[in-house]
């Protein structure tokens, strides 16, 4: 990618919003371990924030830990497919596929993903429609709009007819 | 020539002025209006929250000991670099203990007893402060609303130099006339504050996203960003030292604190750092703010400190509010009236003050040219606009949505499910239904009555509701020590007599509004 | 047609109550341009390092951007408004790569 598109995602894309973003670099130590070392862009340490290693397949956690004074981590690869997530709180969150071990990941058994992945946006889909604060705001928020809109056709109309009774 | 360029030159810097009027003028109010609550945000947080009833106890009488063990049990909780936020911080009479990664444990510092802190079912303060920004329309609202403060900035320069250029004499005899020296004057008297103020927000919104060229011209592409930039400057890192792995008894914090008052005691102190605690080499860095020196400290970037040893007491270092460089004074100052952290009461009911007339100035700029539109059909046809009634509903109609939000948070239960979402949908909706009222008025005069006075309705109940939930009565509150709660109640009862006392005065249609306007006008005049 | 385009371009408005595209495009994009770059080249001007320096045209920036478009805006003719875009926006840059 050249320099000036570079230049433009620069100033356009959300990257540097915040203030002090984390950074999450993934060290493969080559014997089925890697070393996850948090950091700020301003160079300071990010030394508490979360480490975790989620399955991608499953959601499952599969490794927890605070990130100690060094702020670095020594971990065994796991067996699956993985994400590296650096946890910093609200807003503050990093992640990283993980690299596979050496002898690769174990075969995952394909119907059993495909169920549990609908599964997932079944779940999904229920979390969302389940809310009736928000089904009950956005309803009534189309119809407060579509009677404005109504309300403004009628008071023109009106006004029209005012405007040619005067003359 | 020379007089066409001049005539040219006022047209021109005319146009500019009331164009970019017409097109800032409706989020700037926005943005403004929710300023003003979040200028007051600290008491707001203590007044909507239960659990944060109770007196705010002087920090050196409390025992801090017990309330950290049972938080640094939790093996979850990171053990370096915890963060207790002192009685009186942020107008919270809680102890916060807290870690940058984590959600701060709350507690009575009386009681030694955990907080419910209810975070998640308890939003408001925050939601205004959002409000403000930009926030709930994500990137895309915060860029907005940093693109307005540029408008708005672009706004004060053109209207400076219309003031300079055209001499206003602000005579005149009818509604124009009035708002037009409304809108002059008060923004004459308040514009270096709201000029500092939105220049800011347009840093915080606009100018930081935007920095990632800049920082890599000027360090010849080493920083990518603001932060690897000027990072090192603004938010210098501090030495920690290496852990000597012995555990050892560690002093009292709250001896450390009178200790550090001692040191300097012109700090009002804020919060405490534990480094290293339980070990030897266990440090406590005491930040705090000084209110003898305004504009340099305090914010986000000047912090003055007063690092101890927590196992002997000996100070280890004395950052005082000068020891900074002058780039760090530089952004302080112009960060300082946007933030006011921790500056007393009476300067933030000030600095709203002076915010709520500039609204006020900002309403009277859309009124005038509204007025200008009107007298063209004046005599022919009812006005009926749609700028007009986008205004109503924005700048009046905020009123009674954002009142809704204060009933609400009284009169909805804590355990409800989606609280937060219910209490927020409901103030879009009214805000929504505001602007369906708007247009089903014809009549603007009797719109923004109606909409003032069930604001002031709103606003009028709301610490009814709110001594009912909580069980209370003022003179508990006074009896309790609770007075920036009772402050809250008193100014939203303030707020809203003076709701109900617009709502009585205002005209009812424009033939009354021009013998109103008028009368005023010559009332001011003479 | 150049001098045509000349003609139109250095001819002022016969009345100022317009803005026009022209000048709305060319004053909020070229302000835009002119005082970034006009910032970044303060932070080489100003005495001490450019992270401390950078501050100032942080802080400043968007107050640049605003004050730069009245600029640009006001001008008598569209020719000038263009040539208070690119005389600066050349200056600039070519005192930029000197300090680069």
């Amino acid at each position: 990618m050249n320099n000036f598109l570079k230049t433009i995602l620069l100033v356009v894309l959300p990257i540097n919003i915040y203030a002090h973003s984390l950074l999450l670099n993934i060290v493969n130590n080559n014997n089925n371990t890697i070393t996850v070392e948090g950091i700020f862009n301003t160079g300071e340490s990010a030394s508490g924030a979360l480490i975790k290693l989620e399955s991608i397949e499953t959601k499952e956690t599969l490794y927890k830990k605070r990130l100690p004074d060094i702020s670095q981590l020594t971990i065994n690869i796991p067996k699956e497919p993985y994400l590296v997530i650096l946890d910093g709180g609200e807003g503050h969150q990093v992640s990283e596929q993980g690299v596979p071990p050496k002898e690769g990941f174990l075969k995952e058994n394909k119907d059993k993903k495909t169920e549990l992945e609908k599964d997932k946006s079944r779940k999904k889909n229920i979390q969302l429609s389940s809310s009736n604060a928000v089904i009950v705001s956005i309803v009534l928020a189309f119809v407060l709009l579509f009677a404005t809109i109504l309300i403004n056709i009628r008071n023109t109309n009106r006004l029209l007819k005012e405007m040619k009774k005067k003359k | 020539m020379e007089q066409n360029q001049s005539t040219l030159l006022k047209q021109r810097l005319f146009r500019i002025h009331i164009s970019a009027g017409i097109v800032f003028s409706l989020i700037m109010y926005i943005s403004l209006f929710f300023g003003i609550f979040a200028i007051l945000l600290p008491y707001i947080k203590t007044w909507e929250k239960p659990s944060r009833h109770f007196e705010t106890v002087n920090m050196t009488q409390v025992n801090y000991s017990a309330m950290l063990e049972e938080v640094l049990k939790d093996p979850d909780f990171p053990k370096n670099n915890v963060q207790i936020n002192l009685p009186g911080f942020m107008g919270d009479p809680a102890v916060s203990i807290t870690h940058r990664f984590v959600e701060p444990i709350a507690f009575n510092p009386i009681t030694q007893e955990k907080l419910e802190n209810e975070n998640k079912q308890s939003h408001l303060a925050k939601f205004l402060n959002e409000l403000h920004y930009g926030a709930p329309l994500q990137l895309l609202g915060r860029v907005l609303f940093g693109l307005v403060a540029v408008g708005a900035m672009l706004l004060v320069i053109t209207g400076v130099i219309l003031v300079i250029k055209l001499n206003f004499k602000n005579k005149g005899n009818n509604q124009q006339a009035l708002f037009s020296k409304i809108h002059v004057k008060i923004l004459t008297w308040v514009f270096p504050p709201f000029l500092l103020i939105i220049l800011s927000g347009a840093v915080m919104n606009v100018g930081l996203i935007s920095s990632g060229p800049m920082s890599q011209i000027l360090t010849k592409g080493e920083a990518k960003d603001i932060d690897s930039l000027v990072g090192k400057v603004l938010f210098p890192r501090t030495l920690t030292p290496q852990k000597s792995n012995e555990i050892v008894p560690m002093l009292k914090i709250q001896d450390l604190l009178i200790k550090a008052q001692e040191i300097n005691p012109q700090l009002t102190l804020k919060q405490v750092k534990l480094i290293n605690w339980n070990d030897k080499t266990a440090q406590v860095e005491i930040s705090g703010y000084n209110p003898y020196k305004p504009f340099l400290n305090g914010g986000i970037f000047n912090k003055p400190t007063i690092t101890l040893s927590a196992y002997t007491g000996e100070l280890i270092n004395n950052k005082t509010t000068m020891d900074t460089t002058w780039s760090v004074f530089v952004a302080e100052a112009i960060f300082f009236l946007h933030f006011l952290f921790g500056i007393d009461i009476f300067s933030r009911i000030l600095m709203a003050i002076f915010m709520a007339s500039c609204c006020i100035a900002i309403g009277f700029g859309a009124m005038l040219w509204l007025e200008k539109k009107a007298k063209k059909f004046d005599q022919k046809v009812t006005f009926y606009h749609w700028m007009g009634k986008l205004s109503l509903a924005s700048m009046v109609g905020i009123i009674p949505a954002t009142a809704i939000l204060f009933v609400l948070q009284w009169t909805l239960p804590f355990d409800l499910q989606d609280r937060v979402l219910w209490q927020q949908g409901m103030f879009y909706n009214t805000w929504l239904a505001t602007f369906f009222w708007s247009f089903y008025r014809i009549n603007s005069y009797q719109a923004s009555k109606e909409f003032f006075f069930i604001g002031g309705l709103l606003f009028l109940i709301t610490p009814f509701l709110h001594f009912l939930h909580i069980g209370i009565t003022p003179y508990t509150l006074i009896e309790q020590n609770m007075l920036q709660i009772l402050g809250v109640d008193i100014g939203l009862l303030l707020f809203a007599f003076l709701l109900l006392y617009i709502s009585k005065k205002l005209p009812k249609n424009r033939d009354q509004a021009k013998i109103f306007w008028k009368k005023n006008h010559k009332d001011n005049n003479e | 047609m150049i001098i045509q385009l000349y003609t139109s371009l250095s001819t002022p408005e016969n009345t100022g109550k317009k803005i026009g595209l022209f000048r709305i495009i060319t004053s909020i994009f070229g302000g835009l341009l002119v005082s970034y770059l006009g910032m970044t080249l303060l932070a080489f001007l100003l005495p001490g390092t450019v992270h401390e320096t950078a501050v100032v045209s942080i802080m400043f920036n968007t107050l640049a951007w605003a004050g730069v478009t009245t600029y640009i805006a006001l001008a008598h003719t569209k020719l000038s408004a263009l040539l208070r875009i690119f005389t600066p926006t050349l200056l600039f840059t070519i005192s930029i790569y000197f300090f680069y």
